[in-house]
């Protein structure tokens, strides 16, 4: 074999270039495809006072049209100090006008709170958050912002359109609506 | 030798990884090449894509209304989810069959084909263009035709007379929130909105995503209403642009009640008049010059009596075109917005938008366009 050509070694030679290049490869970010179906979305962060907050549904209570949500405010703190800080929760809906429709409605506030949370350095802490208010038919998102410094008033749950897109940070928790029918039907069409 | 072999065998596998990853479209290379986003003006239209679903008698008369004016050498791509719409479609529409191309997708969609991507000019002469489209379409686990919507950029890859690519990317965004002309991609307050805190970090970030996909110099309206571009300005090419105006919408509308399908009636806040105001200022600020046309505004809704949402093009002897929306009992108006065009020396082509512009969009919103170029 010495001295010679071996074709079993140059056979594995090649299946273990191609296996390590398939392990070293990394993750797809974006991809030059046709038809291939859309990769899992980004979660939203909001990062607020050093911390780094998120908001989903509470499990085992899923999302459904006139129960009140339950939310679970997650933030972890990379820092190395304490932190306490308030935060602004607004829940909205938002549906199609029509079947037609080009467009989705504009986001309709239907529950609006401040919360505080405090976490310890380096460490993560969740704080569960009861909707009073029962969530209507369609896509249902949490808006998280900063508590407005001089804002002395409550946080109210009116429309307000415009400035409801100014600030924070949106996460969609989904939808209460699962069909072309209900949203026609929500639509009064 | 057993070196020879070693690089051998190396070079081989090498090969192979290569190969393969042509070969199964490699999802790991880099986005296809492609060129800076396709400008609202310029060459003659060639090929445009407009969807039809079955029964949206609405969308379709303004579609049936700006194809019998297209040049015969203009083709028209056809997106339907079913043989019905395609059949309802045919038998609308008046085309011979060589104009027509038919893309069937067999899954729910809605008849707005401006929103579901972007196209990006080919990068070298023979290349195809890129269909750019977002990894998810708003609201799309509500709404199934959106769901559906979310695919049609790939299904229009595999239209061959179309010589596209498609392209997703992680970015959340309508088609119609984005607008280019030969020097700026312009870009609502909604891609801010959608993708602070997601897919980019901040404000710069996403500029720099944005100029680094679209190949031109990202605008970012985010003193704009909150609608798609196309809704509230167009740039109309050499150095001008165009921008509603509520206020004057108001003015020309005089004692006459609203529109009785404008929802809500009309909005007439200043707050509104400024969004409209803000981006007037800011094309003044990049050195457009600009002109304000008459605009009505839905009072919380989407609903725009615009003159603004249309479709340019050059005939053969090179005298612009625009097909414009224009509203029964509006004529005051509408002799307004045409007043405007032609003064920027366009030749003007009305077309009815009166039932369709309170599902959120007329002409320009209906009418995609994945070619321009000589016939």
């Amino acid at each position: 074999m010495r001295g010679r050509l071996n074709l079993m070694w140059v056979g594995i030679w090649a299946l273990g270039t191609i296996g390590v290049c398939a392990l070293v490869w990394p993750p797809v970010q974006s991809r030059a495809q046709e038809g291939i179906e859309p990769e899992v979305p980004v979660r939203p962060v909001f990062a607020h006072d050093g911390l780094q907050m998120e908001i989903v549904i509470a499990p085992d209570t899923p999302l459904k049209v006139s129960d009140k949500p339950r939310l679970v405010l997650t933030a972890s703190n990379p820092t190395a100090d304490d932190v306490t800080t308030r935060v602004r929760v607004q829940l909205t809906s938002q549906l199609p006008a029509s079947q037609w429709s080009r467009v989705i409605s504009l986001p309709e506030p239907f529950y609006t709170t401040d919360v505080q949370i405090t976490v310890k350095a380096g460490r993560k802490a969740a704080l569960t958050i009861d909707s009073d208010q029962p969530a209507p038919a369609g896509v249902i998102a949490a808006r998280l912002s900063p508590v407005p410094e001089a804002d002395t008033t409550p946080a109210t749950d009116a429309p307000n359109t415009l400035a409801l897109l100014s600030a924070g940070v949106v996460f969609p928790l989904g939808s209460t609506v699962v069909d072309a029918t209900a949203v026609t039907a929500q639509a009064g069409e | 030798m057993r070196y020879v072999n070693a690089i051998l065998g190396v070079m081989l596998g090498l090969a192979i990884v290569w190969g393969v990853g042509r070969w199964v479209g490699s999802p790991h290379a880099s986005p296809s090449p492609a060129g800076p986003m396709m400008a609202e003006f310029g060459p003659p239209l060639r090929t445009i894509v407009v969807h039809h679903v079955a029964g949206s008698d609405a969308t379709l008369s303004v579609i049936r209304a700006f194809i019998s004016h297209l040049p015969a050498e203009a083709r028209v791509c056809v997106v339907c989810p079913d043989d019905a719409s395609f059949a309802e479609f045919r038998e609308v529409v008046a085309l011979p069959d060589e104009r027509v191309i038919p893309a069937i997708v067999n899954q729910p969609i809605t008849p707005w084909s401006r929103d579901r991507w972007v196209a990006l000019l080919p990068h070298e002469r023979g290349s195809r263009t890129v269909l750019l489209h977002p990894f998810e379409e708003a609201a799309a686990d509500a709404w199934p035709a959106r769901r559906g919507d979310q695919r049609v950029a790939g299904d229009l890859a595999n239209v061959p007379q179309l010589n596209c690519v498609s392209q997703m990317v992680e970015l959340r965004f309508d088609g119609g929130d984005l607008m280019a002309d030969d020097r700026h991609v312009f870009v609502s307050r909604a891609v801010l909105e959608r993708n602070i805190g997601s897919a980019v970090q901040d404000r710069d970030e996403l500029l720099d995503r944005l100029r680094d996909l679209f190949g031109r110099t990202p605008v970012l309206l985010d003193d704009g209403p909150d609608h798609h571009v196309g809704m509230y300005m167009m740039s109309m090419g050499q150095g001008v642009a165009l921008v509603g105006d509520p206020a004057m919408g108001l003015e020309l509308l005089g004692r006459a009640a609203a529109p009785m399908d404008l929802p809500g009636g009309v909005d007439a806040s200043a707050e509104m008049q400024a969004r409209f105001d803000a981006v007037a200022q800011r094309l003044k600020a990049l050195g457009y010059r600009v002109r304000r046309v008459p605009t009505l505004v839905g009072a919380g809704s989407k609903a725009y009596v615009t003159y603004v949402n249309v479709m340019m093009d050059v005939d053969a002897a090179g005298q612009r075109i625009v097909y414009m929306p224009v509203y029964r009992g509006l004529e005051d108006l509408n002799q307004a917005a045409r007043d405007t065009w032609a003064a920027e020396g366009f030749e003007v082509r009305p077309i009815d938008c009166t039932d369709v512009y309170q599902h959120g969009g007329t002409l320009h919103c209906l009418v995609n366009v994945t070619g321009r170029g000589a016939r």
